[in-house]
């Protein structure tokens, strides 16, 4: 994306006041740029002139327009009061910033607490002091000195410290927060360009700013965002929204690229993954350790059932039957609560419990991450440790492993060294689907061919192909001499 | 009425442009006639910003397409400029409201010649009112004088267009009186509906029969027989019963008939078709109010025919 | 051309005029006093009278107080004068005491005082003094603005006026009016009237004057809604002595009707003389009032203006107008229709409403409106019977009149 070079508050051309004049109508009465910037020209205004003091359905709102490289940002805002002349006055403060339309959703999600700040202090300066309603020269001359110190500030420094007075002063700064581009974290996608299918998008903030944040990009991405539960790839919500994979993708990249959501492997029991350096790093971390404490503990409410307990076998393995690719039956794992993992906001979903943690239960995590390695599937591990894991979320668990880089995936990528086998391959498969699914599959051999390359990891031929992983697997591991299987532990 | 008639899709719908510079008093006037608003109430409204369309149903079939326009200089210009075709196309009726008080008349004039203009490339054969509004403020002995002045001016700007000039205030009936002309004029049916009024008068020994639309309670015909020295008398009739329903309304009812007698006359207001309300006046001392109730009902039935056939030529 | 004329014709007699025009609205007498021009014999006449004030002049006093622009002549001019409440925006401040004189319906025969703001300043030296006039009233009225920017002085003042005329009258009764309520919310304004009421028991209770507590009421008010009339009628029927004998009339007549409502209305000033005891329901006394003006207004568009009318009938109703004119001689009757409907007994009306309600309203003589609200069904199976009841309480209603005026007499 091309805005991680260049940071929001440069791209500022203008703050603008719109006021509602009631003989004149809708008029851009203050319009400021920075010294260094170039004015806006008047027919950007003009273009726009019922968004800057729109309908009374949008007061209160912010109301963002793309036009002419221009994205403009502002909130109507309506005063009601029996002292002005038509019983209320009408203003619209806001900004006006350099953009190509790719950029505007991240331009506006920057802009908008400056926004907000800024209206929010003009509209109780004009309950208080009938500052902007008032149009006298002293009145005008302040509000302008203001506004043009505060647009060259947030232009240079992307900050700004607006006083009035004692009680109107407020710190205004421009969000400028680009993808951070977290390296070391193995397994975890933040670059949009190597989103795979099998991806699990888990929001890293609150859902609510996430969907809030969609709903201001498009109605294609605010439909994916309710379906971000940290359960779903990106393949089973492309066919729950009806969505085609391509637009889920650039939605998911949207979501990615503002910050909102991270991508990690999805989670299945059969999956293998190993610890990486940084484990041992935090290994003494003792703060590092409660916070995982926090957030992997067992939900009770979780349907997967208790691990180790009588109903075990039932419920955790029987997820082995599991569809991987969506369209067909929600798994039992889709149902299960969000396994929302709260990186930024630390402990806001799970309570943190009164009884005091011991330091050796502080060690157990070290020591269960450190079992992990990509001979065994979690499954195994689980089977070995499960008194230890009694307590444990192990869906959670693994998401915060990966989530904090202290582990990562290993992936199984096959390839097929006799091609004269695959048509019985990919018959066997469709027998096995339809004898644990009741469902049928058509698999074209060729197909098979161009995926079984090595250059496709199982879950991805999962997607793919409409196979349940567990069948693709054994199926695969039926032929051993035929399909060798690589194992990489990290993303390709 | 049969009931698909009812929910059957009016057949005429009318397009009806009301216009004027900001602060005329264009949404105050439609929400005292169309959304039962008291006078001091519209005091509370805000200015209109860029155009606010209602649909109004008027007589059953009749359908309007009101388009209140706000007045302020940019929205007129851009009217008159980028978005004249979607505004003064198929316009049946243009309502322009001068304020009568206002002190920047050239530039009235300027807008008002304008609109007229452009009017006559889209919608040649549109009726044009004009109003002259809040002439409550004009002290009275002044009002004549200016009235005919404003109209003559009003008069010389629109020569291809006849334009009929009405002086209104929301303080009293002339509002009404203006209203029930101009929306007269649009309908079809209106002179059968006359001839046939004037017979049920005759009829039931009547001396004065009023046609009045339901909702609005503006005036659609009468018949007298008996000449009245008040000739606002429908008018104020019209604002004394809608200050009534207004008063209902607060009590979770609805009015429903009025019948008053003294020795001097009998007075009956009745819902009569299923759009309609009649209002029966005789001044004989021995006519009983259960045969007019019983001639009321008895005509029903014809006057529903007048009203519903025009609108829908297919059914007899 | 003809028709724009008559169209601004309808301008010139603007309803609210028209309204004015035709009733005996205006009120007749209107005594002005002016500073030391009120005369001593009039003072020392007042004194007199301090005991039994009704007896003597047959009025009841009222005298009306409060700050500068707080809306004493706005309420009188909307209930009496028939002003429209938007227009008593221009009425001019009242620099002095005016008495004004309203001679409605027998139960209705009031002098109002209204009182200019500068006699309640405990150094005011003029002449009569606020004393002086208090001690002939039987009602004080302050009217409490509730958009004074000033709250705390005038709730000072309040207590002042009202220890002040407890002093010079112990047995006035004291109305505080908490006026032009009609901007707020029903929680503000009851949280308004509990903070006046409070501060100022407060404050009686703090000297002693702990039984004058009872005696202040408060009403909430506005002239833009039905609430002033409302707490006008209460303030009138609480002064009325002869209130609880009506309201058992009413009570009998509602009880023997099968008729849920009954209300006695001075036509004039449309303020409810007395109703019967049974509860009130909601906006009913403005629906019932609003049932008179329509009436009023009707009847005032047909009685008169059409030609056959006045060939035939005119010279008999002019002769039945002018023969109970002169026995209600104070009546300034300036137009004939108005009058004509309050004299005219053979007048009534109906009003059905939706939810099945009925209105019936009748005038029973003296300026006096009936008006009952029953349920159609019930009025419809016996509207003889309601008839002949209607009758026989006119009678009764006609003899307690008489009688008291000859006891005034």
């Amino acid at each position: 994306m091309s805005q991680s070079s260049s940071l929001t508050y440069r791209k500022i051309s203008s703050v603008f006041l719109a006021e509602f004049d009631n003989v004149a109508g809708p008029r851009n009465s203050i319009c400021i740029q920075p010294y260094s910037v170039e004015p806006v020209s008047i027919e950007v205004f003009e273009k726009v002139y019922e968004f800057l003091i729109p309908k009374r359905s949008l007061y209160g709102q912010i109301v963002s327009v793309q036009v002419d490289n221009f994205t403009l940002i502002g909130k109507p805002t309506q005063v009601e009061g029996s002292q002005y002349e038509r019983n209320a006055y009408l203003f619209n403060i806001g900004f006006v910033l350099e953009s190509s339309p790719e950029e505007h959703p991240f331009l506006v999600r920057d802009m908008v607490p400056v926004v907000l700040k800024l209206s929010a202090e003009l509209l109780s300066l004009e309950k208080e002091r009938g500052l902007l309603s008032r149009q006298d020269w002293q009145s005008r001359t302040t509000l302008r000195t203001k506004l043009s110190k505060m647009v060259n500030q947030l232009f240079e420094k992307g900050s700004h410290f607006l006083v009035f007075d004692a009680s109107h002063a407020s710190y205004l700064k421009v969000l400028s927060c680009n993808p951070k581009y977290t390296q070391g974290l193995s397994g975890l996608v933040n670059s949009s360009r190597r989103l795979r299918l099998d991806h699990v998008p888990v929001a890293i903030v609150a859902p609510m700013l996430v969907r809030k944040f969609a709903s201001q990009i498009d109605p294609n991405v605010s439909q994916i965002s309710l379906h971000i539960n940290g359960v779903y790839c990106i393949d089973q919500i492309a066919s729950l929204t009806n969505l085609d994979r391509e637009r889920v993708f650039r939605s998911i990249r949207l979501l990615l690229d503002a910050d909102m959501i991270r991508c990690i492997d999805i989670f299945r029991f059969q999956n293998r993954y190993e610890p990486t350096s940084k484990l041992y790093v935090v290994k003494e971390d003792v703060s590092f350790w409660e916070q995982c404490h926090r957030l992997v503990r067992y939900n009770s409410q979780s349907l997967f059932g208790k691990v180790g307990s009588t109903n075990r076998e039932g419920s955790l393995f029987s997820s082995g039957t599991r569809r991987q690719s969506g369209g067909h039956t929600i798994d039992s794992f889709s149902q299960s609560k969000s396994s929302f993992v709260s990186l930024k906001t630390g402990s806001c979903n799970f309570s943190n419990g009164n009884s005091s943690i011991t330091h050796h239960v502080l060690e157990c995590y070290y020591y269960l991450y450190d079992s992990l390695n990509r001979k065994e599937q979690v499954e195994q591990l689980v089977e070995f440790h499960w008194e230890i894991l009694q307590t444990i979320d192990i869906r959670k668990w693994i998401a915060f492993g990966m989530l904090t880089g202290i582990i990562r995936r290993v992936y199984e990528y096959p390839i097929c060294m006799k091609h004269s086998c695959l048509s019985d391959i990919a018959s066997l498969l469709e027998r096995e689907v339809e004898a644990q699914s009741s469902s049928s599959v058509r698999i074209d051999a060729t197909l098979l061919q161009e995926l079984l390359n090595g250059r496709h990891c199982t879950d991805e031929l999962g997607c793919l192909l409409k196979v349940p992983l567990n069948i693709l697997e054994t199926t695969l591991s039926s032929y051993p001499n035929e399909i060798q299987v690589w194992w990489i532990g990290d993303s390709p | 009425m049969e009931p698909d008639r009812i929910l059957s899709k009016p057949r005429s719908r009318r397009k009806v442009l009301l216009m004027g510079r900001s602060g005329a008093g264009k949404t105050s006037m439609r929400s005292i006639i169309f959304a039962n608003y008291i006078p001091r109430e519209t005091r509370r409204l805000g200015a209109t910003i860029d155009i606010e369309h209602s649909q109004i149903r008027f007589l059953g079939d009749l359908m309007l397409s009101l388009w209140d326009c706000g007045g302020q200089d940019v929205f007129l210009d851009s009217y008159l400029d980028a978005q004249r075709d979607n505004i003064f196309s198929e316009v049946q009726v243009l309502i322009y409201v001068f304020d009568i008080m206002s002190t920047d008349v050239e530039r009235d004039g300027y807008y008002f010649n304008r609109v007229i203009r452009c009017l006559c490339d889209a919608s040649a054969d549109a009726k044009v009112y004009c109003l002259f509004h809040k002439v409550d403020l004009v002290p009275e002995h002044q009002r004549q004088t200016v009235f005919e002045e404003r109209q003559r001016r009003v008069k010389e700007t629109v020569k291809p267009f006849s334009v009929k000039c009405f002086a209104t205030s929301i303080w009293d009936e002339t509002l009404y009186k203006a209203w029930s002309f101009m929306i007269c004029g649009l309908i079809p049916q209106l002179s059968k509906l006359d001839g046939a009024l004037s017979r049920f008068c005759e009829i039931s020994e009547g001396d004065e029969v009023v046609l009045f639309e339901r909702a609005t309670f503006l005036v659609i015909s009468h018949a007298t027989l008996h000449s009245h020295s008040d000739v606002h008398r429908f008018e104020k009739i019209s604002n004394i019963v809608k200050r009534f329903k207004l008063s209902c309304n607060k009590n979770q009812s609805h009015f429903h008939s009025l019948e008053l007698r003294n020795s001097q006359f009998l007075a009956i207001i009745e819902n009569f078709t299923s759009y309609t309300c009649v209002l029966y006046v005789s001044y004989r001392s021995d006519i009983q109010s259960t045969a007019v109730k019983l001639n009321i009902q008895c005509a029903k039935s014809l006057f529903e025919k007048i009203l519903g056939n025009d609108m829908e030529p297919s059914r007899v | 051309m003809e028709q724009d004329g008559h169209s601004l014709k309808a301008t010139v007699s603007s309803y609210t005029k028209y309204a004015k025009d035709l009733g005996p609205y205006c009120v007749t007498e209107v005594e002005k006093v002016k500073g030391n021009l009120i005369s001593e014999s009039s003072l020392s006449a007042l004194s007199q009278s301090n005991r039994t004030p009704r007896l003597s002049t047959g009025k009841c006093n009222i005298a009306l107080t409060g700050l500068a622009r707080s809306g004493k002549t706005s309420i009188h001019s909307v209930i009496f004068h028939k002003i429209s409440p938007h227009e008593t925006l221009f009425l001019e401040s009242t620099g002095r005491i005016v008495k004004h004189v309203v001679s409605h319906s027998p139960f209705c025969q009031l002098e109002l005082w209204d009182l200019p703001p500068e006699l309640l300043q405990s150094d005011s030296e003029s002449s009569p003094s606020l004393e002086d006039i208090v001690s002939i009233c039987s009602a004080l009225l302050f009217v409490l603005d509730t958009t004074t920017e000033t709250p705390d002085e005038t709730l000072q003042l309040l207590h002042q006026t009202i220890v002040r005329c407890y002093n010079a009258n112990p047995n006035i009764h004291m109305e505080v009016f908490i006026h032009k309520t009609d901007v707020l919310s029903d929680e503000q304004k009851l949280s308004f009237q509990r903070e006046i009421q409070e501060h100022v028991d407060g404050e009686l209770r703090d000297i002693g004057l702990d039984r004058v507590v009872s005696q202040v009421s408060y009403r909430l008010t506005s002239i833009f809604d039905h609430s002033i009339y409302e707490a006008f009628s209460q303030v009138l029927q609480k002064l009325h002595p002869q209130t609880s004998l009506l309201e058992r009339l009413l009570d009998t007549f509602v009880g023997y009707s099968g008729i849920e409502n009954a209300f006695l209305f001075d036509a004039v000033s449309k303020l409810v003389v007395a109703t019967d005891s049974s509860p009130v329901h909601g906006n009913d006394f403005e629906l019932c009032s609003d049932m008179i003006e329509v009436a009023i207004d009707i009847s005032g568009i047909y009685s008169f203006g059409n030609s056959r009318n006045h060939t035939e009938d005119s010279v008999e109703s002019n002769r039945i107008v002018e023969e109970s004119s002169s026995s209600l001689d104070h009546w300034n009757i300036s137009s004939l229709s108005c009058g004509y409907f309050f004299q005219d007994s053979s007048c009534w009306c109906t009003i059905r409403l939706g939810n099945g309600m009925v209105l019936h309203m009748k005038c029973v003589g003296y300026y006096l409106c009936l008006v009952l609200m029953a349920r159609g069904e019930i009025l419809d199976s016996n509207w003889g019977l309601v008839g002949y009841n209607v009758r026989v309480f006119s009678e009764c209603l006609a003899k307690i009149i008489t009688k008291s005026m000859r006891c005034r007499d």
